[in-house]
């Protein structure tokens, strides 16, 4: 029989094989549409946000009124228990992520709260911390007037906060589904990312998009609309406004 | 042959003098040795000892017996929980138990969170995060120490009987390591109107091989 101390190092050898697996797992199906003339350090970078984005949304589950990205498009608007209709989304961008800056961290006070207690960013009792994006946009469907917009990200507090900061930097071109500004009290300019940030894509050379928080159900949420030109297309389409039922837990469409 | 036991894993206990103590580690390293899950490699659907934490939390607990403390939880949840412990984990290798001790390995609450860890929790004009599964501390060999489970019971007050099982079971996946699913024979797809209520037979040997 093993000793504690021998048993403890072989899971702990095992463990980080395990991890390491599972990190690289998270990052295949995005890894693959990376252009291979990126360097292997951009490569490296972008593929640490990748799986942080990819565990963040792991573990949670939830349930939207959007089925697919169409749903968010601009002139897709939806009256609710029939309230007046609106769109989903303040507005769809597509850019390049210029600068990146530390914006507030959040830590949980006592047992359990319903929010968190505004933190500097370097503290080390965040639990999690929001970074600023600046994006330079090429493309802006919806509400969104400015060349340039601020988005606040949500990271995990154990995050290598520099790390993370290349990566953002490394991602290329972006794509980015916005709910209006408001969400963090530290500066209501800040636009935030639809769905707790997992509509954060990226666009590869060839104008494919994907959501690497999404994972293998990426490809499920696109649902046909998979490049930027069919994103602006769709778009231009004339406003069609769904009817929704709220039913317990459901959001029912009308007609389905 | 790892056999399954129908008694509660012991915990260290403090003792006194150091012939006791040797004597105690021998006895944790031989219980874990006993009743800790087998390591697996991670495959999709299974994250194995991810070594996972903070709001991060795909992660096999640490034993094939498994502590679940609930705090605060609705009467809705508390019937969702036990049904899923039932009819979901139960079944498979791993059993589970309830517990009042700190030291729980999976802990579940509900509350009407509205940004714990940063999501957009459940709103009934918007949808949002309707459960989350974090790792608290994580063991010398990966696993978790401690999970816990989080309801919106802004949800959970409008959801169904099926819902609520089906969100409990989607959450009481992750906690024994399970992933997210493409599949739609699972609970475990997540951002599902009316999943189903079970894992399926895949996820279930993925559990049984692991644990």
């Amino acid at each position: 029989m093993p000793t504690k101390s021998v048993f403890s190092v072989v899971r702990l050898g095992i463990g980080a094989v395990a991890a390491a697996a599972f990190l690289a797992g998270c990052t295949v199906s995005v890894a693959d549409s990376v252009p291979a003339s990126d360097s292997a350090s951009t490569v490296q970078a972008r593929d640490y946000v990748f799986a942080a984005m990819e565990q963040r949304t792991s573990s949670q589950d939830g349930e939207w009124v959007e089925d697919s990205l169409d749903d968010l498009l601009p002139q897709q608007e939806f009256s609710i228990d029939g309230a007046a209709a609106d769109s989903l989304a303040e507005g769809i961008v597509f850019g390049t992520v210029t600068n990146v800056a530390p914006g507030r961290g959040y830590m949980i006070e006592g047992a359990d709260a319903a929010e968190g207690t505004e933190i500097p960013f370097d503290d080390s009792r965040a639990l999690w911390r929001v970074i600023v994006l600046t994006v330079k946009t090429d493309t802006k469907l919806g509400d969104i007037d400015p060349k340039t917009i601020e988005v606040g990200v949500v990271i995990d507090g154990g995050l290598d906060t520099k790390a993370a900061r290349a990566g953002y930097l490394a991602l290329g071109r972006v794509a980015l589904v916005l709910n209006e500004p408001g969400k963090y009290a530290f500066d209501d300019t800040l636009y935030s990312v639809r769905q707790s940030g997992a509509l954060l894509g990226v666009v590869s050379k060839n104008g494919t998009i994907s959501f690497p928080a999404m994972g293998a159900e990426s490809t499920e949420f696109l649902d046909g609309l998979d490049t930027v030109a069919e994103v602006v297309a769709g778009a231009k389409e004339d406003t069609e406004v769904v009817e929704v039922e709220t039913n317990g837990g459901q959001f029912e469409r009308e007609g389905e | 042959m790892k056999t399954r036991s129908s008694t509660v894993r012991s915990r260290p206990a403090r003792k006194r003098g150091i012939v006791t103590i040797a004597v105690a580690v021998m006895a944790v390293a031989t219980a874990l040795v006993a009743t800790s899950p087998d390591a697996q490699p991670a495959e999709a659907g299974f994250a194995a000892n991810s070594g996972q934490t903070g709001c991060n939390g795909v992660n096999m607990g640490g034993y094939v017996s498994l502590g679940f403390r609930y705090l605060s939880l609705s009467s809705a949840m508390t019937s969702a929980e036990d049904w899923s412990r039932s009819n979901n984990i139960n079944p498979t290798d791993i059993e589970t138990y309830g517990t009042s001790a700190a030291t729980a390995d999976v802990v579940v609450r509900d509350l009407d969170y509205a940004s714990y860890c940063g999501f957009d929790w459940f709103d009934t004009r918007n949808g949002g995060t309707t459960g989350l599964t974090t790792c608290d501390s994580v063991l010398p060999w990966s696993s978790c120490g401690q999970h816990t489970i989080r309801f919106s019971t802004v949800y959970t007050n409008v959801a169904t009987t099926s819902q609520r099982r089906a969100l409990a079971c989607h959450e009481n996946g992750h906690a024994i390591g399970l992933t997210h699913a493409t599949s739609d024979t699972t609970c475990m797809k997540p951002n599902v109107v009316n999943p189903p209520t079970t894992f399926n037979p895949t996820e279930i040997g993925w559990i049984n091989n692991a644990y």
